[in-house]
């Protein structure tokens, strides 16, 4: 196990680095002057001559193998960076925003667990009745709904007096506090919760059936105890496989609700810097974005272990 | 258990409330809560070039003099008051005593209290002249001083135009008069210990405005508080300034309604009427500085010598239907010339009212009757204009005349990058003027074909520079007037639109007076909260 673990952390090494070759050529291969987006209004201001001092200085006229091999080499190091708008380097941008975002990101995944979960079982066991059927309509509205339509529905009725009831603030991220964190969890992880509930029930009808279900329920043992602890455990490779591949959704999906709730994390960050063409900015988020996606996988392979003593890793 | 459990997330969320009542709010005087979007980029105002980073730095740092955002003229700050030799050359600035530099955490001053003195800002000036970005953006604050060359190449160890006569008077030289000298002394008053170590600085300034820097947290909020040593008895009124992170305008409106914030400068597209008439009383507009424009190409493509096809297309435009009726005045159409109507010499001679007749018939005149034999122009467009109804409006205007017109957007930084080229002949642009004075607008926009028009008539040069160096303000309005007639009659523009600055203001707040460059000029020194209309 432990030498598994290991070889596919070597593993990453060589996917960072394509990944990194990649985003560097798409970076490098944008048309536009960062310039322009360094010097704002003051570039139609100040004079060519000093504008292409500037340009030699920020090596924004070294070729592209110049350029790659300085990137690639900072990074070795270990050093991200540093923006070429804000005063601030790529990882302390990293090391403020990404907490934030993982903390929206565990917020939807909270209310997805909680709420897709126990709806997946429900439908799973009502199958065929109204009960099942109204679950899975809404499941299935709450899919296709897109995420800044929802947040917008969401503040109209939750935070407005004039529309509904001014039961959260607007948005604002204020030290992360819980009451500002409930609606943009909401939001992230409806989509998440609508996915869970259908593969729940999905799993869940699929498992009961099998022999070991019908000889737990005959040798006597209570309802609860052969859903939860026999149904539902063995339903959970596939959940835990789309929990998985869906944090990378949420990574995503936080880029709108974190620009409609003013929640500063990443996805506020990457937006302005492609904008804007500030190349280090977008070379760090992404390669750190892989980097989180890679390791999310090994711990979701790592679980298929840990609920299915079957699954071995050698 | 559970009953633990429950007990531990109803305490979790109490705490968070606790957490979540903004920091000013226990404070006595009120703290004023103003939208911000974007977020600054730093704090530096050496390298200060956006909207975004001004609209902080304003409140935080002061210069000799400020500009009177009604007036827009020079008014006393570090400076209490100046004189300028009979030739125009020599400035004589008398400073202010006693005025102290931000008591800010972090920051400790070897005699405790550290008051601002001349050498400060001659530091701060002569560390503004550099070639170095990263340093400096801002060179041409003293361009015009002497000794700037030799400063600027390396060549002297100090700025020779600059000095100190003792602690408290600083004297400036100037190689030719220049009229708006005091109005682009962007130098501030900066601590000259600080200045080696501006990079651990750039994003928690100390200064001596009336507001003194507290705390930043990226894209949420941004903390100002009343600097309790301010010069002006009895400002600023309110406690500070919260400056919060609202990306989305949307969002904004839903926060302003609920009362979390006291000012708003953004409207939702498409719902600015129907804003306007659910808060009618706190609805204020004042004209601004900024002039929307479609540029031609006038040294390369179809349009370079085709005047009179320019002339018509402008002639074509329906400013007012755009303007009045679609955008729901979110601006004003320009029905002027090429310079915002505050300034002076803003009538230009010849008006291109919108006129499809004459239109057409200049379009005849051109040897093209009815448009035959125009190529199809492709207009570039930056994308956040591109829901702009002045757009369609065009497109329909110039079919008319027989002309097919092709919107082409592209996203921001492509498009800056390329309006400049050879390729593209026809642009929407625009261009914010920083103080109400023609020179701001010409001397970057039609001088020496600096601007992405490559427009260059030498004439209009000529006049150019001799206003710059003009004193007597009669004369330099005639040779602006002068210069305006030229560009009218050239045509290298479409003007499409004056700015408008427009907020909602809850009722509680007085003060708050933008200047024409937009409302992040408001001194919010002057604002004030009623605390009795508070909700």
């Amino acid at each position: 196990m432990a030498l598994y673990i290991l070889r596919r952390l070597v593993q990453v090494i060589p996917t960072l680095f394509g990944i990194f070759t990649v985003l560097f050529i798409l970076a490098y291969l944008m048309p536009s002057d960062p310039l322009r987006a360094v010097l704002g209004e003051q570039y139609r201001r100040l004079p060519p001559e000093v504008i292409e001092g500037i340009r030699e200085e920020l090596g924004l006229n070294d070729s592209f193998i110049e350029r790659y091999v300085q990137f690639l080499g900072q990074l070795l190091r270990g050093d991200l960076g540093r923006s070429y708008i804000l005063s601030q380097d790529v990882s302390e941008i990293i090391a403020y925003r990404f907490p934030r975002t993982l903390q929206l990101m565990i917020g939807g995944m909270f209310v997805a667990l909680i709420m897709g979960i126990p709806i997946g079982i429900i439908a799973a066991e009502k199958q065929y009745t109204w009960i099942d059927h109204f679950l899975m309509f809404i499941s299935l509205v709450g899919v296709s709904m897109p995420v800044f339509w929802l947040a917008l529905i969401a503040q109209m009725l939750l935070t407005q007096s004039k529309y509904g009831i001014a039961l959260f603030p607007v948005a604002g991220y204020e030290q992360g506090s819980l009451i500002h964190m409930v609606l943009p969890s909401l939001v992230i992880g409806t989509q998440l919760t609508a996915t869970l509930a259908r593969i729940t029930r999905t799993a869940m009808l699929e498992v009961r059936g099998q022999d070991y279900i019908v000889t737990a329920r005959a040798k006597g043992l209570p309802y609860r105890m052969v859903l939860i602890g026999h149904q539902l455990r063995n339903a959970l490779i596939p959940i835990i496989t789309i929990i998985g591949l869906n944090i990378g959704g949420l990574l995503g999906g936080s880029i709108v609700t974190e620009t409609v709730f003013n929640w500063p994390g990443l996805g506020r960050a990457i937006v302005p810097a492609i904008e804007r063409r500030d190349t280090p900015v977008i070379l760090g988020i992404l390669l750190f974005g892989s980097f989180l996606f890679i390791i999310i996988n090994l711990i979701t392979d790592l679980i298929y272990a840990l609920v299915n003593p079957r699954i071995r890793y050698s | 258990m559970v009953k633990r459990f429950t007990k531990f997330m109803l305490l979790l969320m109490v705490l968070s409330l606790v957490v979540a009542v903004p920091a000013g709010a226990q404070d006595e005087a009120p703290v004023l809560r103003v939208p911000m979007s974007p977020d600054p980029e730093h704090l530096n105002p050496f390298t200060a070039t956006t909207i975004a980073i001004s609209t902080v730095l304003n409140q935080v740092y002061e210069g000799l003099v400020g500009l009177d955002p009604v007036s827009g003229e020079p008014v006393p700050r570090l400076a209490e008051s100046w004189e300028v030799s009979e030739d125009g050359l020599v400035y004589t600035f008398n400073l202010r005593q006693g005025v102290l530099f931000h008591d800010v955490e972090g920051v400790e001053f070897e005699d405790g209290d550290r008051e601002f003195k001349a050498e400060d800002w001659i530091a701060a000036a002569e560390y503004s002249v550099t070639e170095d970005e990263t340093v400096s953006s801002h060179p041409e604050w003293l361009e015009s001083v002497v000794g700037y060359d030799e400063f600027l190449a390396g060549e002297a160890d100090s700025l020779s135009g600059l000095n100190a006569l003792d602690d408290y008077t600083i004297e400036i030289t100037l190689k030719e008069p220049n009229r708006l000298f005091l109005f682009t002394l962007g130098v501030p008053g900066i601590p000259q210990e600080i200045l080696p170590r501006m990079s651990e600085f750039a994003n928690s300034p100390v200064g001596t405005g009336p507001f003194q820097f507290v705390e930043w947290q990226r894209d949420s909020f941004l903390e100002l508080k009343a600097n309790p040593d301010y010069y002006e008895e009895g400002k600023p009124a309110i406690g500070g300034v919260r400056y919060i992170n609202v990306p989305d305008a949307n969002t904004a409106l839903l926060q302003y309604r609920e009362n979390e914030l006291d000012l708003l400068f953004s409207f939702p597209t498409g719902q600015r009427l129907a804003v306007i008439e659910e808060f009618a009383d706190e609805y204020h507009e004042a004209p601004g500085l900024n002039v929307r424009y479609f540029g031609f190409k006038m040294d390369a493509g179809f349009f370079a010598d085709e005047p009179l096809v320019r002339q018509a297309f402008a002639h074509a435009f329906n400013r007012e239907l755009v303007w009045d009726e679609l955008m729901e005045g979110a601006r004003f159409p320009a029905t002027l010339g090429y310079l915002p109507p505050s300034m002076p010499a803003s009538t230009p001679a010849h008006i291109y009212e919108y006129n499809p007749e004459r239109a057409a018939e200049l379009l005849a005149e051109a040897g093209y009757p009815n448009g035959e034999g125009i190529p199809e122009i492709d207009l570039y467009v930056f994308s956040t204009a591109a829901d702009e109804l002045s757009l369609p409006v065009l497109q329909e205007d110039l079919r008319q005349l027989g002309v097919t017109l092709n919107i082409v957007v592209e996203d921001a930084s492509t498009y800056w990058d390329h309006i400049g080229e050879d390729d593209v002949w026809f642009f929407l642009s625009g261009w914010s003027a920083g103080i109400n004075d023609p020179s701001d607008v010409f001397n970057f926009l039609f001088l020496d074909g600096r601007d992405d028009t490559h427009y260059n008539n030498p004439e209009v040069n000529e006049l150019l520079r001799q206003a710059m160096v003009e004193m007597d303000e009669e004369v330099r309005t005639q040779l602006y007037q002068q210069a305006h007639d030229l560009i009218t009659a050239d045509s290298p523009w479409i003007v499409s639109a004056y700015s408008k600055n427009t907020w909602l203001q809850k009722p509680w707040v007085d003060g708050f007076v933008p200047g024409g460059g937009g409302t992040y000029t408001a001194r919010l020194a002057n604002v004030t909260i009623d605390t009795s209309l508070l909700p």
